[in-house]
């Protein structure tokens, strides 16, 4: 029989099982720490085991080689750093054993694959330095997105950024905190842009929340400060560039341990952040789904606190940083559009700073905005953790996963409730979106140019920019004022939230405070009032912003038919 | 022998009672809920539905009850089958009872008015249960009951729930076949009531074969447009739920709305033709529901148009045959044309 391969890398031999802890916070002892590791690796390899099993046409040795070709591929592709190196040459050591062994063989070198997927994926959480993390972040911010040195940092921390101020934090906290004492929760905040994470771990310390465990990409890792903040902000590392089904599963078992221990868990359900800039209409359900496999696990194990909840969070800003290059990326996936390739906003440094300041100088506002709380099935949870259904009546969680009177897993069964529960996350997603003055005057504006040429279509719309296609102040105001009215019939019933700067002022306001905004961070690109009238530079940013407001059946009022905007 | 689990039927309909006693006849204990007590005694002492059903001896195996929480609490599958101008109020008595365990299947072909619902979402809606299905194809209630050989289609994406129903309804004489796409196979069941009205009407006058021919065509072509739009799969329509009942219900005289549509072609009013029906057309509501929901989406269907303006409009049939021999004439087989020249939606 062959060797078995053990590539020389950190971390790759197989840890011995230790016995499972239950109800840990987010601080795990080494020997938690190798509980979790063994089990990644473990459960990997049973998944894989498993899955050549059940499938005719897969076995380890086409397991093997479609990760060494997707992760050879990416390297490829990708940048050299100091890991991606290590990496090829483990790699390529796979690459050169994994056909010449037998499948015992393969099974050992899978293990080192999930082995060094699980070491890179794990985070490490110190509950001092989080308190530590979250008291300097606000200090900290502009260094740690700009990519700032330590040392550089140092000199900015007297310059301290109001952020306190500048993140208004709303919803049901009372509740949220309540329930984490009695069960374990899954936050799923929308995705706006790359400040999310960080704004959220402030706001979850801001209001005495607990810590929660995320994915954040591996890229953010690089810096050693950034990689300082993240591992003691409860983060662990996701690479998106990673494809293959063994990462993935890997990720995902990560995920489900930490749950099965207890620890809140958050992630961004949409995957990634919102290029169209509309509110997510979409989820991928993969890590979402591991839920409801905790809470059947936990059921059997008839631990005392089975239960998963789940906080969906809504992302609203008045600017977004990276706009301009999210709708690029937008309209290049959406194949419509020649696609012109531009820096990414979040790579230039002085752009964050300038970002960060005008948010204050303009007394704006990043609103966080937290729906109630839902369980594993759509349904809302109240105060004492008890499922109601959509008519308040009390709804018994349990029967949804049992057979014959046992909690049994189904895998095609909680896949579907999975998808309920999306359903009931972009519900809350939408009705808890806070509308701001520039969305309300994008959308407004970009619905009175497009009548303009209604013989365009959206993307030859888009190339209409410039003061010739401006529209009259006077007839702006009117389309505002009638958006702003369906806004509040909106509001009122409970389908959206509205800004204060919108929620009493008059189109006149709404707009100047509109142009205000466009002004300071854009230069006026998405917005600006001319001798001509009110007309935008870039169509593109305009229409970015107006998305916000997409799908929430305004476009009747000022477009005519629905049914043309693009899928 | 492993006692056969309990099955609920709500609704004491024809198509309700139908179902019963094929469940019942496989060996089911069956528990049929009756909107009224009487109703459920009458039912209990003749086994037989007499107002709808007449002179059919049922399944001794069927038990009838005025009790909705008695169906929730011994039933595992339970078929919902009332008119869909009822539907969320029983619905809503049924939520009150069931605790998420249920599995839910609606047989009804119905849109609500105000909401464009249909009765898996308004399941849904109403009680706690998300193991929930539809089941709809060319099933007239006589023939079922006369046990002449039919299928069916259930829809659900839950596999459990497709089990359950293929294991509890197939039979010699009845066969069910799967698929996911709820909205889709239960808008079949919905659209072509509409359609039936219009076929009647051209029997009655004795148009010939070759104008139900391309009327039928012309509706399939229609309903898988309207479908798309709805975010439904076209080719669902090609099924047993689409084109399976379509054929059947504008052909056959034992369908409500082929009668209607006689009837009009008789020179009845369209009260008048309702009226003598005595039981409900889902037809007539549908021209209205779905012919308003289309001007909102901007979905071209001229047939469904037609009807409109014949039956709430005042417009008389050679007007309307008129205008629509006169419509644009297109692509015979739109899907496929469009796939062949990559477009990427189906224009309205």
């Amino acid at each position: 029989m062959s060797e078995p391969l053990v590539p020389n890398l950190p971390g790759a031999s197989p840890a011995p099982a230790a016995g499972k802890p239950t109800n840990v916070g987010l601080r795990l002892t080494r020997e938690q720490l190798e509980y979790v590791r063994s089990e990644v690796i473990r459960r990997t390899v049973e998944d894989h085991k498993e899955l050549c099993r059940t499938s005719k046409d897969l076995n380890l040795e086409i397991l093997i080689n479609d990760a060494v070709y997707q992760e050879q591929e990416r390297l490829r592709a990708g940048k050299w750093g100091k890991d991606d190196k290590r990496q090829a040459r483990f790699w390529g050591h796979v690459a050169s054993q994994f056909h010449r062994v037998d499948d015992a063989g393969r099974e050992r070198i899978l293990e080192s694959i999930a082995a060094m997927y699980v070491d890179e994926i794990m985070g490490y959480f110190n509950p001092v330095l989080h308190k530590v993390a979250a008291k300097v972040l606000p200090w900290g911010l502009k260094a740690l997105l700009s990519r700032f040195s330590p040392a550089s940092f140092l000199g900015y921390v007297g310059k301290r950024l109001s952020l306190e101020e500048n993140l208004v934090i709303s919803g049901p906290i009372d509740h949220i905190r309540a329930l984490s004492d009695k069960a374990t929760l899954i936050m799923t905040p929308t995705h706006v842009s790359n400040l999310d994470s960080v704004l959220i771990g402030l706001g979850l310390y801001q209001k005495r929340l607990p810590p929660f465990t995320y994915g954040a990409g591996l890229n953010l890792f690089s810096n050693p400060l950034v990689s300082f903040f993240l591992n003691n902000l409860g983060a662990y590392k996701v690479d998106r560039r990673k494809k293959n089904g063994v990462y993935k599963t890997a990720l995902k078992h990560y995920a489900t341990l930490s749950m099965e221990l207890g620890q809140h868990n958050l992630f961004f359900p949409g995957g990634t952040r919102s290029r169209s800039g509309e509110v997510e209409r979409k989820l991928k359900l993969g890590l979402l789904g591991c839920g409801v496999n905790v809470f059947i696990s936990n059921l059997q194990e008839q631990k005392p606190n089975p239960d998963l909840f789940v906080v969906p969070c809504t992302l609203s800003s008045a600017l977004v940083m990276e706009a301009r290059s999210l709708i690029e990326e937008h309209l290049q996936e959406t194949g419509k559009s020649r696609y012109i390739r531009i820096r990414s906003d979040y790579s230039r440094p002085m752009r964050v700073l300038r970002f960060w300041r005008d948010l204050q100088h303009l007394d704006s506002r990043i609103h966080m905005q937290f729906g109630e709380p839902l369980d594993l099935f759509g349904n809302r949870v109240d105060l004492e953790g008890v499922s109601r259904d959509a008519h308040g009546r009390p709804v018994d969680r349990r029967k949804y996963v049992e057979v014959d009177g046992k909690p049994e897993h189904d895998p095609q069964r909680d896949q579907e409730y999975t998808r309920e529960l999306g359903r009931a996350i972009l519900d809350s997603f939408r009705r808890n979106n806070v509308a701001m003055s520039t969305h309300a005057a994008a959308f407004a504006a970009f619905a009175a140019m497009r009548r303009r040429h209604p013989q365009y279509d959206l993307y030859r719309a888009l190339r209409t920019s410039g003061p010739e296609h401006a529209v009259p102040r006077s007839e702006l105001l009117v389309d505002l004022g009638v958006l702003l009215e369906r806004l509040r019939l909106l509001r009122d019933q409970g389908g959206i939230v509205l800004a204060p700067d919108l929620d009493r002022a008059g189109p006149a306001e709404v707009l100047a405070k509109a142009l205000e905004h466009f002004a300071s961070f854009h230069e006026g690109d998405a917005l600006k009032e001319g001798p001509e009238g009110i007309h935008t530079r870039n169509m593109k940013l305009l229409y970015y912003y107006r998305n916000r407001l997409a799908h929430y059946g305004l476009e009747e009022a000022l477009e005519g038919p629905r049914g043309k905007e693009p899928a | 022998m492993i006692a056969l689990e309990n099955v609920g039927i709500v609704g004491g309909g024809s198509f309700g009672s139908a179902l019963a006693d094929m469940i019942g006849t496989k060996g089911h204990p069956v528990l049929h809920w009756h909107r009224t007590a009487e109703g459920a005694e009458r039912f209990n002492a003749t086994h037989e539905n007499s107002k709808y059903l007449p002179g059919m001896k049922l399944s001794g195996n069927i038990t009838a009850t005025a009790d909705i929480a008695e169906v929730a609490r011994s039933a595992r599958l339970i078929v919902v089958s009332v008119p869909s101008m009822h539907f969320r109020s029983v619905a809503r008595r049924l939520g009150d009872h069931v605790d998420g365990s249920q599995i839910l299947v609606s047989t009804t072909k119905g849109i609500e008015a105000d909401s464009f619902k249909l009765m898996t979402e308004v399941l849904r809606e109403e009680t706690c249960c998300l193991k929930i299905g539809a089941l709809s194809g060319p099933n007239l209630a006589k023939e079922i009951a006369a046990k002449m050989p039919s299928g069916t289609v259930i829809a659900s994406r839950y596999e459990e729930v497709v089990r359950k129903v293929q294991e509890v309804l197939s039979g010699p004489y009845f066969r069910v076949y799967s698929n996911n796409d709820v909205y889709g196979v239960e808008l079949g069941g919905v659209l072509k009531n509409a359609y039936a009205i219009a076929t009647g009407l051209v029997a009655s006058l004795k148009m010939g074969d070759n104008t139900i021919g391309m009327l039928i065509t012309r509706a399939l072509a229609e309903m898988s447009r309207f479908a798309d739009k709805m975010g439904s799969n076209p080719l669902t329509f090609l099924g047993l739920a689409g084109v399976g009942d379509l054929v059947t219900t504008c052909t056959s005289p034992l369908s409500r709305n082929y009668r209607v549509g006689m009837m009009l072609g008789q020179g009845k009013t369209l009260e008048e033709a309702v009226a003598e029906i005595g039981e409900v057309a889902e037809g007539v509501n549908t021209v209205r529901i779905v012919r308003e929901k289309a001007a909102q989406l901007g979905i071209r269907m001229h047939i469904l148009e037609g009807l409109h303006a014949l039956l709430f409009e005042g417009i008389d049939l050679p007007a309307v045959l008129k205008q629509l021999m006169n419509v644009p004439q297109m692509e015979d087989v739109e899907f496929a044309y469009r796939a062949e020249r990559g477009a990427p939606t189906i224009p309205t």
